[in-house]
């Protein structure tokens, strides 16, 4: 295991990997920073580019754009009260009320500060625990992936929409256009209409940067404005030791929070940073104080969004389930480079997977270093104007979904996607849940039918075997207990305003 | 607001699941077998919709996934529905793809980009003309020269440059 860890470290130091790591996380920061794109957006729209790189320098680049993306969320959170991604939401209470009592730098510091422990726990997690992971789920047969797929459905389509039942309807649709294309098992063509594009199926790419950028390009024609000029202060970025020591148990406790719901099958950072901020206000002393801008409300949440980022991919890179909704692009790109998430990934693969986990740690540095010594600048950029960055975003999805088949095909199914998103989204559908279908619905279906195989045709397999069976127990918990919890907040609010 | 767009949303998904499943009567046993799991489930699922959509309204729920801006635009932006914005992105994209076709990357990609920044309310020239040219190159060459991508249905442009 160590002697995995170091050769891991020496992929991850590569001139290459360390180029597009730092590359990624610059990226990701810019993008956060941005109201308006998120983290999954760019991910999905980068997946093309990791193409031709080789596979562990993509995945490096493309977590570098997602821990930079939920950190530099943080920026406009804090200066201007627009969190640049929902991960930042709670930051910007204490974070921007922090800034106007004139410490904008010491409220960045903080959050950079903060993000880079969360970061750094939950890089350490996803090294520490993907492996042990991998090695438990050999024990996994085809009945125990139908119910790990319907886990990770199950809790994307409760968390991500308007309603259980529209998140389920929604993974439906995913996993009915997953069925469109040649059977996998018996060749027959299934919804293809003829059209010889549809044999092979509907590739996952256009559809994710379809599904996930269009809608939010059409949200940014219609906010309009760019954000205003932002105030600089002349002391530089930076925490005292008596203040980090300080807020550490706070970023301790918030990026543990934050790793643990990361890692969890769609609940991500925006959960963990409320969940934070939450139990941070619980354990004070002056629960009062939160939302004046005290420094445990910037580094909670913090800690916590960016805990999530990194342990995410842990189910994703051992079970094929993502950890939140921006993680499913990962799932694309390891697609594209004929990877399997698994077991396999660890054995066949050891100096990918191990580059990869290793260099989560380098990306954290990085982080820490640009957002150090570069948040005025990123803040500057933030403000770019929709009116720049709507065609900008427009070209490079296009060529994106167009790069992977050298198909116009498939920039019509992003176009597809991309109305179908947006309906979505009007009808508060859930997106995720439908990707997350599409994606692992021939997965589901030829595990039935192995299932189906290795009993006879009996359906119980996949009822009375222990894993599954704690794995649905699981799901139903996870699904339930939240709505409950809804309603009885709902009830006594109902008495309270009665 | 949302229970009447429940309605609607629940019969097109009821007809679109009949449809569907009769589609699979044309299969054999095999792989009609999923596809019809999925399609009487969304039948099921979206009469229980339209069910819901008649009674009174449903407790409001959690924060969405980990993509986009501030909540408040989000809901703002949600109440407008399908306004110009939404059809002014996808006319944008279906016509950039079909000039792509026609003019090849280089001039199509210049002149959208410049054209749409204006239209989007960008006047000052230098920035219009500055990242229409720039973006562009950066673009070419990222996925025409590194990726080696085949190039579009190309014009004389690219043939001049390359």
């Amino acid at each position: 295991m160590l002697e995995n860890v170091l050769n891991g470290l020496i992929v991850a130091l590569a001139p290459f990997n360390l180029f597009v790591s730092a590359l990624g996380v610059a990226l990701g920061i810019i993008v956060g920073a941005i109201p308006g794109l998120g983290p999954s957006m760019a991910i999905s729209i980068l997946v093309p580019v990791t193409f031709v790189m080789a596979p562990e320098s993509g995945m490096l680049m493309l977590l570098g754009v997602f821990c930079g993306a939920v950190y530099g969320g943080s920026i406009t959170a804090i200066l201007l009260r627009v969190p640049g991604t929902s991960a930042n939401i709670v930051t910007a209470w204490d974070g921007h009320a922090m800034a106007r009592q004139g410490y904008p730098n010491k409220a960045l510091a903080y959050a950079v500060v903060a993000s880079f422990v969360g970061g750094m726990l939950s890089a350490l997690a996803l090294l520490l625990f993907s492996p042990l992971l991998a090695t438990l789920t050999l024990r996994f047969g085809p009945p125990e992936y139908v119910a790990l797929a319907i886990w990770g459905l199950g809790i994307i389509a409760s968390l991500e929409s308007a309603s259980l039942l529209k998140g389920v309807i929604s993974a439906l649709l995913g996993l009915l256009v997953g069925t469109i294309g040649l059977d996998p098992q018996t060749g027959f063509s299934r919804f293809t209409f003829g059209n010889v594009n549809l044999f092979t199926g509907i590739s996952s790419v256009p559809v994710l940067i379809g599904i996930f950028c269009i809608p939010e390009l059409v949200a940014l024609a219609r906010a309009g404005t760019p954000l205003r000029r932002v105030e600089r202060e002349q002391d530089p970025i930076l925490l005292r030791w008596s203040e980090f020591k300080a807020a550490f148990p706070t970023m301790l406790r918030g990026g543990i929070i934050g790793v643990i719901i990361g890692a969890l099958p769609a609940a991500g950072g925006t959960i963990a940073g409320f969940i934070a901020y939450d139990d941070a206000k619980r354990r004070s002393r002056h629960p009062e104080k939160f939302g004046t801008g005290i420094p445990e409300g910037i580094c909670a949440p913090e800690s916590a969004n960016n805990g999530a980022s990194a342990s995410s991919l842990i189910p994703l890179i051992t079970l094929g389930i993502p950890g939140s909704a921006a993680a499913v692009p990962f799932l694309g790109a390891l697609t594209i480079h004929g990877l399997q998430p698994g077991p396999l990934l660890f054995e066949n693969t050891p100096k990918l997977i191990y580059g990869f986990l290793a260099g989560g740690l380098i990306i954290q540095v990085f982080m820490l270093l640009l957002g150090q010594f570069g948040a005025p600048w990123f803040a500057g950029v933030a403000r770019t104007s929709p009116a720049v960055l709507i065609p900008v975003i427009t070209v490079f999805a296009t060529v994106g979904a167009y790069a992977l088949g050298s198909n116009l095909f498939d920039v019509a199914l992003m176009i597809i996607a991309g109305v179908l998103g947006t309906l979505m989204r009007h009808y508060k559908f859930s997106a995720g849940a439908f990707v997350l279908a599409l994606i692992l619905g021939p997965l589901v279906e030829s595990n039935i039918a192995r299932s189906l195989a290795i009993s006879y045709g009996s359906w119980s397999i996949l009822f009375t075997r222990p894993i599954p069976l704690v794995i649905y127990a699981l799901t139903l918990l996870m699904i339930v207990l939240p709505n409950l919890q809804q309603r009885r907040r709902t009830r006594a609010e109902n008495k309270a305003s009665a | 607001m949302e229970r009447i767009r429940d309605r609607y949303a629940s019969v097109f998904l009821l007809v679109f699941a009949i449809v569907g499943y009769y589609y699979t009567l044309s299969m054999p046993a095999r792989p009609a077998m999923f596809p019809r799991m999925i399609l009487v489930g969304l039948g099921v699922l979206s009469i229980v919709l339209f069910i819901n959509s008649l009674r009174a309204p449903a407790p409001s729920i959690s924060p969405n996934g980990d993509h986009g801006a501030g909540e408040e635009k989000e809901k703002q932006a949600e109440a407008e529905g399908f306004d110009w914005a939404h059809w002014a992105v996808l006319i944008g994209i279906v016509l950039y793809t079909v000039l792509l076709t026609v003019l090849g990357f280089i001039v199509t990609t210049v002149v959208f980009c410049a054209v749409a920044m204006w239209l989007l309310g960008e006047r000052r020239w230098p920035v219009v003309i500055g990242v229409s040219g720039l973006f562009t190159a950066a673009v070419y060459w990222l996925f025409f020269k590194y990726l080696y991508l085949a190039p579009l249905p190309g014009t004389l442009l690219e043939r001049v440059f390359s």
